[in-house]
């Protein structure tokens, strides 16, 4: 184990999760918010008398409590993601579907590709056996490459995951659809030998398919 | 419920629910409020017309709320723009207020307080327009040598 690696890969799981976290504390300020208007008009109502008497008059009421049930189940939607994201870290190495792990880093990087105009979304090879790795790890490099792919694609554009088993492994391909934006036509920035490092400590590999802007991670199926 | 105060509003924000029961609110207390959802169409509109007050989110999908104002007081130095945000950091709210903002409140706001915000902000826009038509009239007085 190269404890110099590991440290900078703790670093950097840090930031991810921090990262997630003010992402998520921010949504859920919006929801509360809504939530928080929409009672108090409520209470407006009241106050200017304008309770309904018979059920045909109720639709202001209706439609405010229904749009507070909203904001209710749009939070309760991103609590359990996020309560899920925090206990993929109760084990150093575990056995998971390759695909709930990508569409729980979809749903949580989803803000951060919509502020920026572009889209993320995930191809997924259905029916795909279980892999036994640290799917915490997996997503920190899958999260650091698509913050890179967000750096450098133009308004518009997408990022696709797509899974599929090849070779005994599970394979993920990150790729981009769309221009990248003119002043970003570098190369990539990840730094490919730590994660060359992260994923032969996880018995994968990376490969970098860089004329195509994309990447390849496989993971093995058994440890 | 406060008393009522009349002024003409923007408000912006990407949360079309909030913009809906948000102006709701506002409209039974006696304002005109307008609504943009996107950064965009808040320069349009507050080049097209003229607010006692623009209450701006911060966090927008593409031109967000920061270059939103940035845009805004480019155009139109004197309008009063009140940031609301879900970032519970100072250093945005210091950006904010340097780039022109008048204040910077975080979400969910208190209502009362907002009105309080928008209430200053129509008086020191009144004090404003009321001192440039002074000088204006200062420099025609000038310019007619009476």
């Amino acid at each position: 184990m190269d404890i110099e690696k590991e440290k900078t890969l703790q670093t950097l799981q840090m930031r991810f999760i921090g990262k997630i976290l003010s992402t998520y504390t921010h949504e859920m300020k919006n929801h509360l918010a809504i939530i928080k208007e929409s009672s108090g008009l409520i209470q407006d109502l009241i106050n200017m008398g304008k309770l309904p008497r018979k059920k045909k008059d109720a639709g202001p009421f209706v439609s405010t409590l229904t749009a507070i049930d909203d904001q209710v189940a749009r939070s309760t939607a991103v609590i359990s993601i996020l309560n899920r994201f925090g206990h993929r870290m109760d084990n150093p190495a575990s056995t998971f579907d390759i695909n709930e792990v990508i569409e729980e880093l979809i749903v949580l990087m989803n803000r951060l590709a919509k502020q920026k105009r572009i889209g993320l979304k995930g191809e997924f090879q259905r029916e795909m056996p279980p892999v036994h790795s640290s799917p915490y790890r997996v997503q920190l490099i899958l999260y650091t490459l698509i913050q890179e792919k967000l750096g450098a694609l133009d308004v518009d554009g997408s990022i696709v995951l797509s899974t599929a088993l090849r070779d005994g492994s599970a394979t993920i391909r990150v790729y981009e659809q769309g221009a990248r934006r003119p002043e970003d036509q570098g190369q990539d920035v990840t730094p490919r030998d730590l994660f060359q490092y992260a994923m032969s400590e996880l018995k994968g590999e990376i490969t970098y398919q860089t004329d195509e802007h994309a990447v390849l991670v496989s993971i093995p199926l058994t440890e | 419920m406060a008393e009522e105060l009349e002024a003409n509003i923007l408000l912006v924000d990407d949360e079309e629910e909030f913009l809906k029961v948000l102006s709701q609110r506002l409209e039974g207390r006696g304002m005109k409020v307008d609504t943009s959802s996107t950064g965009e169409s808040a320069v349009e509109k507050a080049k097209a017309k003229g607010f006692d007050a623009i209450v701006l989110d911060l966090a927008m999908p593409g031109v967000d709320g920061m270059e939103t104002l940035k845009r805004i007081k480019r155009e139109n130095p004197d309008l009063q723009i009140i940031m609301l945000t879900g970032h519970a950091t100072v250093d945005k709210g210091v950006e904010a207020i340097k780039a022109g903002a008048v204040d910077f409140m975080e979400k969910p706001v208190d209502l009362n307080r907002l009105l309080k915000k928008i209430e200053e902000a129509k008086n020191k826009r009144v004090l404003i327009v009321e001192k440039q038509h002074e000088e204006k009239i200062k420099e025609i007085l000038k310019s007619k040598g009476w």
